[in-house]
C-alpha cells in the first residue's frame, strides 16, 4: 500500500500536503493544529517519515555545522571602525545627514556655476561677428573644389576683406 | 553638547557593536569570503548612517534593515566580481573548500550542498538555520510573504537534501 493510500484511509490527508509542510513543522513554525496532524500523518505513513528524515538530518548536519564555525570574523577590523565613526560623528557628515535635500541643491548650484565659469572662460559664449566671412586664396593656383572668392590682384586690392 | 558627543558615541557603539557580528557572519556565508564581507558590512553600515531617521538604537527594524542591506551589497559585490573576472568565479566555485573559513568536520559537503541553491535561496537557508531568524523576520528582511518564505525553504532544503545524500552525508 502507496503512502498516499494509507495516508487517505488513516487521516484524510495528501502526502503532497504533508511534505510541503514538513520544513515548517521542523522549523517550529506551524500552529498546534496542524503541527499534530503533520506528527500523526509522519507516524503512519513511511514514504513521508522518510522524506521527513532526510530534511531534518540536512537540518541538523547545518545546524551542527553553524555551532562548529571557526576562522569567521566577529567584529570589523579597527580601521574600518575608526572610519565608520569618524563618518558618523563628525559635525560636517552629520549637517548633510540632516540636510542632505540642502545640501544636494547646493551642491548642484557650485557644479552649475564652474561648469559656467568654464565655459565662459573658454570663450564658448563669446559673440561672434555678424557679417560672413569668406575665405581668401592668394597666390598662383587656383585651390580646388572650394568656394574661395578670388580679388584681382592688380586692382589695388589686397586681397583682403574685413 | 559634551554629553550630545558622549550620546551619539554610546548610540554607535551600541548599534554597531550589536549587529557587526552576526552581519559579518552573514556576509562572509554568503561570500565566502571573510575579507569581502568586512566590506560589505562598513558599507551597510555607512548606508544606515545616511538613511536612518528614527531612534538609534538597537531594535529589530535595524537589524532587518541592516540585514537587507548587507544582503543587497554582497549581491552587488557577487555581480561585480563576476564581471571583473568570470575565471575566478569559476574557480571558486569548482573549489569550495578554499573557503577561509570552516564549518565544522563538514565544510566540503556543505559547501557543495549550499551551491545547488540560488542566490534568494541561499539567503532564506542562512537566515533560517545559521542565523535562527523565524519565517515572520525573514519575510521582513526580504520582503517575501510568509507563505513564500515557507515555500522557498521547504525547497531549498529539499534541494540540498538531495545533494547531501548523493555525497552520503545524511
Amino acid at each position: 500500500m502507496s503512502g498516499d493510500e494509507k495516508s487517505k484511509g488513516s487521516s484524510q490527508v495528501r502526502c503532497e500536503d504533508i511534505r510541503d509542510l514538513l520544513f515548517d513543522y521542523m522549523s517550529h513554525e506551524l500552529g498546534k493544529a496542524r503541527s499534530q496532524l503533520v506528527r500523526e500523518h509522519i507516524r503512519r505513513c513511511e514514504d513521508c517519515k522518510r522524506q521527513a528524515a532526510e530534511i531534518q538530518s540536512t537540518l541538523d548536519l547545518l545546524s551542527g555545522a553553524s555551532k562548529q564555525e571557526t576562522d569567521l570574523p566577529s567584529r570589523l577590523t579597527d580601521e574600518r571602525r575608526k572610519k565608520l565613526y569618524w563618518w558618523y560623528s563628525h559635525p560636517v557628515m552629520r549637517w548633510i545627514e540632516k540636510h542632505h535635500v540642502l545640501f544636494s541643491l547646493v551642491v548642484a548650484v557650485v557644479i552649475l556655476a564652474i561648469l559656467t565659469l568654464v565655459l565662459y572662460r573658454a570663450k564658448i559664449f563669446k559673440d561672434r561677428p555678424d557679417e560672413d566671412v569668406f575665405p581668401v586664396w592668394i597666390g598662383d593656383k587656383l585651390p580646388t573644389g572650394t568656394n574661395t572668392i578670388i580679388f584681382p590682384l592688380d586692382d589695388g586690392n589686397e586681397g583682403e576683406r574685413q | 553638547m559634551k554629553s550630545d558627543s558622549k550620546n551619539r558615541q554610546d548610540a554607535f557603539e551600541a548599534v554597531v557593536s550589536e549587529y557587526e557580528g552576526p552581519l559579518l557572519r552573514y556576509a562572509a556565508r554568503i561570500l565566502n569570503n571573510a575579507d569581502a564581507a568586512q566590506d560589505v558590512v562598513q558599507v551597510a553600515f555607512l548606508r544606515l548612517f545616511q538613511n536612518w531617521k528614527e531612534d538609534f538604537t538597537p531594535c529589530p527594524k535595524i537589524s532587518n534593515w541592516l540585514y537587507r542591506v548587507t544582503h543587497n551589497c554582497a549581491v552587488d559585490f557577487i555581480r561585480k566580481e563576476s564581471r571583473r573576472s568570470e575565471l575566478h568565479k569559476a574557480h571558486a566555485e569548482e573549489n569550495p573548500g578554499t573557503a577561509k573559513f570552516v564549518f565544522g568536520g563538514h565544510t566540503d559537503k556543505i559547501l557543495k550542498a549550499l551551491a545547488v541553491l540560488d542566490i534568494r535561496e541561499k539567503q532564506l537557508v542562512l537566515l533560517k538555520v545559521f542565523d535562527e531568524k523565524s519565517y515572520k523576520e525573514i519575510s521582513e528582511i526580504t520582503g517575501l510573504t510568509v507563505t513564500n518564505v515557507g515555500y522557498i525553504l521547504h525547497n531549498s532544503m529539499k534541494k540540498m537534501a538531495a545533494q547531501l545524500k548523493k555525497e552520503n552525508a545524511i
